[in-house]
């Protein structure tokens, strides 16, 4: 028996390897560039994660509306991985390299290589400086100082205002936390309690019933995901307390809008994983194509999602930041169609 | 060395164990409440009983296969596979996507999760530490791929009174649940042959055979309500939170074995009760609350959680060597 067992085993790994020997190849063929079509290779830090799932959505759509062609790859969260990825793509010649950097630093040899045999490379997320290199990012750190000075307008400045971030050491999470915190420290009066939620919905509820357990009085709480703040929200409504604390998230997802319109959430944020993948593969064309553009470091546009009513209020604030607010509608309609990332043709 | 002295200590060894558990609780408590003179609040136990319920249904599961000398990783994902099958066959409105249908799906679900697990480790006699990663792989891709691993809203307030409602306007119904679960599994553990053959295995699975009994039924079973109870945790979970998303698995594995091993369930097999699961699954959960309360730094939290872990699996080895001497 377990004879069998042992030599199933064997034959089941021996096959696996054959079979991701055979997945390489086919990938490939498919490098070859048929009809003139751009091609882009983009390597992200891995494929097991929801965010980037949904920028390969994304990225496909805006593929598709662009006619080029693009090759995902995943690090698996291994720098050298990620290294001999990009020497691959640099060999098979792509006409644009887009990569999640896991260490920028470590990239820095590699990407000279691809700038010199003429390959523009982006570093989603990540800066390096190098001739023909360039840097996507959408600002969360910015947009979450905002919402830290739109709540604490809307809190009157003082009293208790709660912070569930994701999780400390994750790039995102660290500057929409840092973001919030460089706000709050405008506002003295105002104390700040701050909770991990790991990205669970259900570990950001249990925070959200303890904190408001311990402070009756909580005024405030911003939550640095849709679907954390979805649930959290449940505690809330739990303790009674939707007049009492003033609620902000982030993210823009369809559901959090809806909350938003109906008046649970003040506001959200659009970001998008999706529009992120639609986004990037946008400037890789634009890349590919030989145009240059004229700042090394390209945002995204992000927009704060909010009620007519609240916009009035937002404006009132007269809070120096330069600002894109759209309806909670409008928002639903960007998620899916990417009607702001309309192509220029 | 006499013959009476093995069976005494045996006695000791297991009024410590359960007893130990009773003591944690309550310093914890009483450390509390003097630090915070809030906490011992309506709000706060009545929090406890909705926050308790679906980690300490997992943590009753994982307690009796860990009593049959097994261990189950896949109660983490799981959850969120099983969460995300239900939360999809209720927005896709299938056979009327009622609560009746969802709780099925998490029903079949959870059970599908065991048997697999079951047959691999019972009939395939596959070690169940690489067999429950392996599935907990496989799970975890699925809760991605389900539903396309986008998150679905649940707004049926049938399916939500499950979680969130409560009896007598303060008894959330998921700890009413929680606890017919826990008694359920008692009478599994101590009124019928299984529960008998249950510990037998975690003491002896050789003997076990020997004596002629069907050990790959049984341990087909006992994967298979492990899987069950899974499945009802993932209903609560959704029917809570009001929403499905893969990433509900949170921090479900770690907590459900902590739980059991901290309420003295030995992991090597043989011992366990469903009170000691039961009182430590609630240490487990005021962890983080008594950190909030507290005002200490968060990532303080899982340095509180591993020392406690770590402390109750230091003193199971103790009294096993006390034991056997």
């Amino acid at each position: 028996m377990k004879k069998i067992l042992t030599l199933m085993l064997i034959i089941a790994l021996v096959l696996s390897v054959f079979a991701a020997c055979g997945g390489a190849g086919a990938d490939e063929e498919n490098t070859q560039p048929e009809n003139d079509k751009k091609v882009l290779g983009i390597i992200l830090i891995d494929l097991t994660n929801q965010f980037f799932i949904d920028m390969v959505e994304g990225g496909d759509q805006a593929a598709e509306d662009y006619g080029v062609e693009v090759i995902w790859k995943s690090s698996d969260g291994n720098i050298d991985k990620q290294i001999s990825l990009m020497e691959n793509f640099i060999e098979q010649g792509v006409d644009c390299i887009l990569v999640n950097p896991i260490d920028s630093a470590a990239l820095e040899g590699v990407i000279k290589q691809a700038s010199e045999a003429g390959i523009p490379t982006v570093a989603m997320a990540g800066q390096v400086d190098v001739e023909n290199s360039y840097t996507t990012v959408y600002n969360d750190y910015e947009n979450t100082e905002i919402i830290g000075h739109i709540l604490a307008n809307l809190v009157g400045k003082e009293g208790k205002v709660a912070l569930l971030y994701g999780n400390t050491g994750n790039l995102v999470s660290d500057l929409r936390q840092g973001g919030f915190e460089e706000a709050m420290k405008a506002y003295p009066n105002i104390e700040l309690i701050k909770q991990p939620m790991n990205w669970d919905p259900a570990t950001g509820l249990k925070a959200a019933q303890d904190i408001i357990a311990a402070n009756p009085d909580l005024k405030g709480l911003h939550c640095v995901s849709d679907a954390v703040t979805l649930a959290a929200y449940q505690a809330i409504k739990d303790a009674g307390l939707e007049d009492q604390i003033t609620v902000t998230s982030y993210d823009g997802n369809p559901d959090s809008c809806i909350a938003v319109e109906n008046g649970d959430f003040v506001l959200t944020l659009l970001t998008g994983s999706k529009r992120a993948g639609y986004w990037n593969v946008q400037v890789g064309v634009m890349l590919a194509n030989g145009e240059k553009p004229d700042e090394q470091i390209i945002n995204m546009g992000t927009h704060f999602v909010m009620t007519d009513e609240m916009k009035t209020t937002v404006e009132a604030m007269n809070l120096p930041y330069d600002i894109s607010i759209i309806q909670p509608q409008e928002a639903i309609d960007m998620a899916d169609l990417y009607t702001d990332f309309e192509p220029e043709k | 060395m006499n013959q009476g002295s093995p069976l005494a200590n045996a006695l000791k060894k297991s009024n410590i164990k359960e007893i130990a558990p009773i003591i944690i609780l309550v310093s914890m408590l009483l450390v509390l409440n003097t630090l915070n003179k809030d906490f011992m609040s309506l709000r706060t136990l009545f929090n406890m009983m909705q926050q308790v319920s679906a980690v300490g249904i997992v943590a009753i599961g994982a307690m009796i296969v860990i009593i049959s000398g097994g261990i189950d990783f896949t109660a983490g994902y799981g959850l969120a596979m099983i969460g995300m099958a239900a939360g999809t066959v209720f927005a896709a409105d299938i056979l009327g996507g009622n609560i009746f249908v969802v709780t099925l799906t998490c029903l079949f679900a959870g059970a599908a999760v065991g048997t697999l697990n079951g047959f691999l480790v019972a009939k395939l006699n596959i070690v169940p530490f690489i067999a429950t990663l392996a599935v907990m792989s496989l799970l975890q891709g699925m809760s991605m791929l389900i539903g396309g691993g986008n998150m679905v809203m649940i707004r049926e307030p049938s399916i939500l009174w499950l979680g969130q409602g409560k009896l007598f306007q303060n008894i959330p119904v998921s700890f009413v649940l929680y606890v017919l679960l826990c008694f359920t599994a008692y009478l599994i553990l101590h009124k019928t042959k299984m529960g008998v053959y249950i510990y037998a295995l975690g003491g002896n699975e050789d003997s076990v055979r020997y004596v002629g009994i069907n050990v790959v039924k049984y341990k087909i079973l006992l994967y298979v309500i492990a899987g069950t109870y899974t499945g009802i945790a993932a209903l609560l979970t959704i029917s809570k939170l009001g929403l499905a998303a893969p990433s509900i698995y949170g921090s479900t594995l770690l907590d459900a074995i902590a739980a059991a091993v901290i309420g003295g369930t030995s992991l090597s097999g043989g011992r366990g009760k469903v009170m000691g699961t039961f009182v430590g699954t609630i240490i487990i959960v005021l962890i983080t609350t008594a950190l909030t309360y507290l005002n200490i730094r968060p990532e303080m939290q899982d340095v509180f959680k591993g020392t406690v872990i770590l402390l109750a699996l230091c003193f199971d080895v103790f009294i096993s060597k006390i034991s056997k001497e």
